[in-house]
């Protein structure tokens, strides 16, 4: 498993997207920097989990990734092979390897398929199983993800918000994929709900050397899948390493910030997170030097002018002119 | 007198097998100035119940078929549609689960804002534009200048939420209901959102129902809560009791999958969650019996038999089971 370039899945180097926004008339043009320089390396069999502020490009990233989008700038090399500007075949072939749990499990559904229908779909467009047997895998998924094979044959809107959620999921899995990108994947689900697909998700990693990307809120979820952890803030990652040595020692203001506001599930200790202090940032018009200067509570001069470059330190990375 | 009062409430789909309840004899209140949590299995009725005091249940295909809705003293079953329409938006607002489809995808966010706004007789367009951007600014949206000439789909699932928040607070309502209304955003913000509405039940005594996943946001911001199984609220009591000594089984597993930080140690095996086995049944499954007894390591035959009933277990601690609780 260890060492070997070869088993390196995903790079991703200094990637960046831009998205030009429509302005009032006679303005200058702006643009929103939502993926600003990021660097990502993933190995076969690898969970990296993704959290940052909401707006700070986490989805763009993955849509970057999947190449749903074409980035601006940057790499993307999947199993050492460019795929950053790839088109036609070249990138169907990349799209059979990778695949994408949504956030919004509704609005990704077509409303006129049943449940197995939505599963197959990927199987028929991308390889020549026949129908009856395309038809009982996507059940058999369906059944993976703790649905009936009686609400196989309904249609998205029959469902409960988590219940969409796991049709997402089974589709997903339907081409058994190298890499999943997942978006919030069981921020839809209740807890027991979640656990089973935590679980399900964690077995099929063992089973067929699945690697994940995880974009999620819930830092308790991260440390249960993943392995390392990307802390983003305003299209930059801000600190990335293990998530045990990133949980148990934050270096980043923001990681800190983070880690001290999940409420807590015990009623007894009623401690509520005190707002964070200042201004969200304006993703089109980014303060200068450190994007999380405004709020931070260790913020200096030298904050405002530069923005601090990634380095090494207690065995991950941060970015941040002050940490120690 | 309870701000809401809902009593015994049954909603029907129409399913290919017939008509199917989805919430199935659901009574709670909830008071001025309170947050009642409302939590429970996914697919378990709970939007649904929302819906369903919203007077939203898509009438194509489901309605609400018994029980009253006591909103301030009126039964909203009783109400003439147009007189619903009025207190929707104004005294009664939802903050709905999925943003992307309830926003529509042609109109922009300011557009879409200053709707609320119009669709309640309020057209001055100037000053329309100066709530809504105060209202973005309350729920912390950055740019809000920016953001109200934006269409859904170019802002961030966390964004979409935070306009939907706002627009369920277009007029200052006595009732909001909250469907999942911080699942987008990141803990810091999500702290600042339910700060907000904290701070808008004790300012303005605003009853709050709120739905959500998150048994840390329950602990933290409910005063009560209700736990929903297979279409019945199953358990029900103040929070802390019920945290504290759960009844049911379906909340004592519920409780016990909750995944915690548990800052692991370099090289330490991660563990498996806690799972409740099995799933919740199809709402097309007709049962005489408790809705989890074929998940229920404590059932019985009479489970099978007879849905158990509401019975006292604390002071205004309720639970639906027969079983007396570990000896
Ligand atoms: N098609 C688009 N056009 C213009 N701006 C966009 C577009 N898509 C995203 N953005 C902007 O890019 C930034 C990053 O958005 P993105 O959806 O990646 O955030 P996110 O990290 O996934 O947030 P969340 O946690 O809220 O889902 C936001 O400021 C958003 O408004
Ligand atoms: N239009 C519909 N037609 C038929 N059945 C429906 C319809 N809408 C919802 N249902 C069913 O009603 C039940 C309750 O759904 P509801 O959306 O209230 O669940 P929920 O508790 O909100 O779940 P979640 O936590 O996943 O959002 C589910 O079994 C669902 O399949
Ligand atoms: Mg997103
Ligand atoms: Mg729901």
């Amino acid at each position: 498993m260890s060492g070997g370039k070869d088993d390196m899945l995903l790079e991703v180097t200094d990637l960046s997207m831009r998205f030009a926004l429509r302005s009032a008339p006679f303005k200058p043009k702006r643009h929103v920097h939502a993926v600003n320089g990021i660097n990502i390396r993933l190995r076969q069999g690898e969970t990296l989990g993704i959290v940052g502020e909401s707006g700070c490009g986490k989805t763009t990233l993955a849509r970057c990734i999947l190449r749903l989008l074409e980035p601006t700038g940057g790499s993307i090399k999947l199993n050492g092979r460019d795929i950053t500007h790839a088109k036609g075949r070249a990138l169907r072939e990349a799209r059979r390897d990778m695949q994408f749990v949504f956030q919004d499990p509704y609005a990704s559904l077509d409303p006129r398929m049943r449940a197995f229908e939505l599963v197959r779909e990927p199987l028929d467009a991308l390889t020549d199983l026949p129908r009856k047997q395309a038809d009982e895998r996507a059940i058999a998924l369906l059944e993976k993800v703790g649905l009936t094979a009686a609400q196989a044959r309904q249609y998205p809107h029959q469902f409960s918000g988590g219940q969409r959620q796991r049709i997402g999921i089974a589709r997903a899995l339907a081409l058994n994929p190298k890499l999943v990108l997942a978006d919030e994947p069981v921020s839809a689900l209740d807890v027991s709900v979640r656990a089973q697909i935590l679980n399900l998700m964690a077995d099929l990693r063992a089973e067929f050397g699945l690697s994940y990307i995880v974009i999620s809120h819930d830092l308790a979820i991260i440390e249960h899948v993943c392995d390392r952890v990307a802390i983003v803030y305003l299209g930059r990652i801000v600190e990335q390493g293990a998530v045990e040595t990133i949980f148990n020692a934050p270096k980043h203001p923001y990681t800190e910030a983070l880690l001290a506001a999940i409420p807590d599930p015990d009623p007894q200790q009623r401690r509520r997170a005190a707002d964070i202090q200042g201004d969200l940032p304006n993703p089109s018009a980014p303060p200068p030097g450190c994007a999380f200067h405004p709020r931070c509570p260790k913020a200096t001069a030298l904050c405002k002018q530069q923005a601090p470059e990634p380095r090494m330190l207690d065995g991950r990375e941060v970015s941040c002119h002050h940490a120690v | 007198m309870a701000l809401l009062d809902v009593r015994n409430l049954v909603t029907e789909f129409t399913t290919p097998a017939g008509p199917r309840r989805a919430v199935n004899d659901v009574s709670f209140a909830v008071q001025r100035g309170e947050i009642l949590g409302l939590v429970g299995e996914s697919g378990s009725g709970k939007s649904v119940t929302a819906l369903s005091v919203m007077g939203l249940v898509d009438n194509q295909v489901g309605r609400v078929t018994g029980g009253n809705i006591l909103f301030d003293n009126t039964d909203l079953t009783a109400l003439p549609a147009a007189a619903l329409r009025a207190l929707r938006g104004k005294r009664l607002s939802m903050i709905f689960q999925e943003p992307l489809s309830a926003l529509n995808p042609c109109y922009t966010i300011g557009d879409q804002i200053s709707e609320a706004f119009v669709a309640h007789g309020d057209s001055d367009t100037r000053k329309n534009h100066q709530r809504v951007l105060e209202l973005l600014r309350l729920v912390h949206i950055p740019d809000p200048e920016g953001v109200l000439r934006r269409y859904p789909h170019e802002i961030s699932g966390g964004m979409r939420q935070r306009a939907m928040i706002a627009m369920a607070l277009a007029y200052t309502p006595d009732l909001l209901i909250a469907d999942e209304p911080t699942t987008a955003l990141d803990v810091t913000i999500q702290a600042q959102v339910l700060n907000l509405i904290d701070r808008l039940r004790r300012e303005l005594g605003l009853g709050v129902l709120l739905i959500t996943h998150d048994i840390g946001i329950v602990a933290q911001y409910t005063d009560r809560v209700a736990v929903m199984y297979g279409g019945r609220i199953v358990e029900t009591g103040p929070t802390a009791q019920v945290f504290a000594t759960p009844k049911h089984p379906y909340t004592i597993g519920l409780l016990g999958s909750v995944p915690r930080l548990r800052h692991r140690k370099p090289g330490e095996k991660r563990t498996r969650l806690q799972e409740i086995p099995g799933s919740v049944p199809s709402i097309a499954q007709v049962t005489q019996g408790c809705r989890f007894a074929g998940r229920c390591s404590h059932s019985m035959p009479q489970c099978e038999q007879q849905m158990p009933p509401m019975r006292e277990r604390g002071p205004g601690h309720d639970a639906a089971c027969y079983w007396e609780g570990p000896a």
